[in-house]
């Protein structure tokens, strides 16, 4: 599993709601046998299973169709994230498994077979009493106990494909059911244009099924879906979907460069040394500059930074913390890591501004670097609304002071909660201060091998596990982090 | 070999879409002619039917008494659902019951589902695990559960599911 698709992973299973998997699993065969109760006919209550999984999950991603906007948006890619969604659904590893590419003549799309040696939908199924669905009674072509689970499936890949207003859709149908037999679970997965999907489906549920029974209609997948309200995510998956993610590791600092100095030359039409002429023997400011735009720019995206700050108490919290980063930073970035991205920043200037300009740059230290990139951080965030020159000696004279004027609440139990989880909140900051440590050293890295073989080469370095390297680091703590945030939500 | 069901206690699996499910299926049940308490029984039967199961492989003590009835409940609904719940008996009434503000089984007022809550598969579940679990037990100081009311729930638009048992000492 790649590096993107574990962080999915860890991100959905952290924020969604999880019951025992026996429970879960039992719960699933008494839907369909409720289901069956009412039909009496085992092929109509797996279709119609089918479709509430179907519905279901579509409800589902629709509460929350911002996380699936970070996913890919192309079938071939969906289907590499099939194992995310198997291990969110069910807690474990999808286990042993194989892919087979079958290449129809006549069919435009590959059909893609997906064998599961494991399946816990029906682990087990048979040995209790109240296994009474006869899975063996239904016909050839229809489903088996997963029907539900693959509407689930089916339903969650084309939600994202349409968030992604993609042209293509995905049909995911259980061909081989270890309950009726078969030595294992097989999902058969085939590709459709839009306009063959809606062909497709147009035919109703009601219309599939022989029994006498009444099922209400669908709302309709088009009518179902709306925009997300959050528009800094509906911004930002534009910019870090996770197949994007992977091409922006794979990019060298020279690629970086000619992209910055296309831009420059599209949206300013004017070559780039002429553009950072305008900072010649200003260099400080623009240092300053790049702090300043860092908040500005995240602020840009739904304003959320200045939404945050209009709180007064937050603002101050974010002020003490910015400041005590602002004055630890030193003590915790190695003054050569810092030298290492003032080189860095030489580099990347080094042909697109003027010879004298990187000459200014290569005087100055990569301690003045950080000290002006968080002057203009803080000039930044004193424009969207903390006022700096209000805040304490330090945070806990600003606490006591509260305190004494009974702002923080002496509820005995909001206390012990607080004292709870005070230590599991030191935890988390302490991983991130280690990964925020970690990453820092990356540039040396970068610097080492950018002369040699390009960044490509360095990130595929620190991700290669058997090294042990950034990345396996990188991964454990953020473990490390959602395991404690889990605890703290149980 | 596939999974085996004694496995499948030691994992967790994640509720969203099949919450979701239960929902659709009332109103399958409500579409296709069953009245309000007809879909209630069907539900708790349900349970009942996942806790005769669940029994076969996992119990969390050999018999369940007025001692510890409280522990047993919160222990169970924390290894099945994953809820953290507050349990309180009313010994006038002879009543237990359980909060529980995160419940798996609810959590959003559909209007065409109506007043109907998908714990009621948990007020079948529990009850019957717990008799099951006391079946054969010839202790007098044993307790039997039967379930009453979901009188509050997510599902109905309120801030927490409120599970309403009936006791009894030494059996019915």
């Amino acid at each position: 599993m790649g590096a993107f698709q574990w962080l999915m992973k860890k991100v959905m299973k952290v924020f969604s709601r999880t019951t025992n998997s026996l429970f879960y699993t039992l719960l699933y065969r008494e839907i369909l046998k409720e289901i069956h109760e009412i039909t009496k006919n085992e092929d109509d209550s797996v279709t119609i299973f089918r479709e509430f999984g179907k519905r279901s999950a579509y409800e589902s991603c629709e509460r929350h169709s911002s996380i699936f906007k970070f996913m890919p948006g192309n079938p071939e890619k969906i289907l590499e994230y099939f194992e995310v969604l198997w291990a969110v659904v069910f807690g474990m590893e999808m286990g042993e498994h194989s892919y087979e590419e079958i290449k129809v003549e006549g069919q435009k799309y590959t059909e893609y077979l997906l064998t599961i040696a494991n399946n816990p939908i029906c682990g087990g199924y048979g040995d209790d009493e109240e296994d009474t669905f006869k899975f063996k009674k239904l016909s050839k072509d229809t489903e088996g106990c997963s029907a539900g689970l693959g509407g689930m499936l089916e339903s969650v890949a084309n939600f994202i494909l349409k968030i992604k207003e993609n042209e293509f859709r995905i049909s995911i149908t259980e061909t081989k059911c270890l309950a009726k037999g078969a030595d294992a679970l097989e999902l058969s997965c085939k590709i459709y244009d839009l306009a063959e999907w809606q062909e497709l489906t147009a035919v109703k549920l009601q219309d599939k099924i022989t029994s006498k029974v009444h099922i209400l209609d669908s709302k309709g997948e088009e009518e179902f879906v709306q925009d997300s309200k959050l528009d800094f995510l509906d911004k930002l998956q534009d910019v870090i979907s996770l197949d994007k993610l992977e091409e922006i590791l794979d990019e060298p600092l020279e690629g970086i460069k000619k992209r910055l100095a296309d831009v420059i030359r599209d949206k300013l039409n004017m070559e780039p040394d002429h553009f950072f002429d305008y900072f010649r023997n200003y260099e400080d400011d623009m240092i300053r500059i790049i702090g300043f735009l860092f908040i500005h720019v995240l602020n840009e995206y739904g304003g959320v930074i200045e939404k945050l700050l209009k709180s007064e108490t937050f603002a101050k919290a974010v002020g003490y913390l910015f400041r005590q980063i602002k004055d630890m930073a030193l003590l915790f970035i190695p003054i050569d890591v810092v030298n290492d991205y003032h080189q860095l920043l030489i580099n990347f200037l080094d042909g697109l501004a003027p010879p004298e300009m990187v000459e200014n740059v290569r005087n100055m230290s990569g301690k003045d670097d950080l000290y002006l990139i968080f002057e203009g951080a803080q000039m930044a965030l004193e424009n969207l609304g903390i006022n700096f020159s209000e805040l304490k000696e330090n945070v806990w004279e600003e606490l006591k002071k509260e305190r004494e004027d009974g702002l923080i609440s002496s509820d005995a139990s909001m206390v012990e909660e607080t004292q709870e989880k005070f230590p599991k909140i030191l935890r988390i900051v302490q991983e991130l201060l280690m990964m925020i440590s970690e990453v820092l050293t990356l540039p040396i890295r970068v610097l080492i091998s950018e002369s040699h073989y390009g960044i490509k080469t360095t990130v595929n370095s620190v991700i290669s596990e058997e090294e042990g390297g950034l990345f396996v680091r990188f991964r454990d703590r953020i473990d490390n982090i959602f395991d404690v945030v889990q605890e703290m939500r149980e | 070999m596939n999974i085996t069901r004694k496995e499948l206690v030691d994992y967790d699996a994640t509720m969203n879409q099949s919450r979701n499910m239960i929902y659709h299926l009332i109103r399958f049940m409500k579409v296709n002619g069953l009245e309000g308490n007809d879909v209630k029984q069907r539900l708790r039967l349900m349970g009942r039917n996942i806790a005769k199961s669940f029994h076969n492989y996992w119990k969390p003590v050999d018999q369940v008494n007025i001692v510890n009835v409280r522990d047993v409940i919160a222990t169970m609904y924390k290894k099945i659902v994953n809820s953290s719940v507050s349990v309180e008996m009313d010994e006038s009434q002879n009543l237990i019951v359980v909060r529980d503000s995160k419940c798996a089984l609810c959590k959003y007022f559909y209007e065409d589902v109506g007043k109907f809550a998908g714990c009621e598969i948990l007020l079948g579940m529990v009850s019957e695990l717990i008799s099951l679990i006391n079946n054969g037990s010839v202790s007098g100081s044993k307790i039997l559960l039967i379930p009453q009311e979901v009188s509050e729930s997510l599902s109905y638009g309120d801030n927490a599911c409120i599970q309403v048992f009936k006791y009894s000492r030494g059996g019915m």
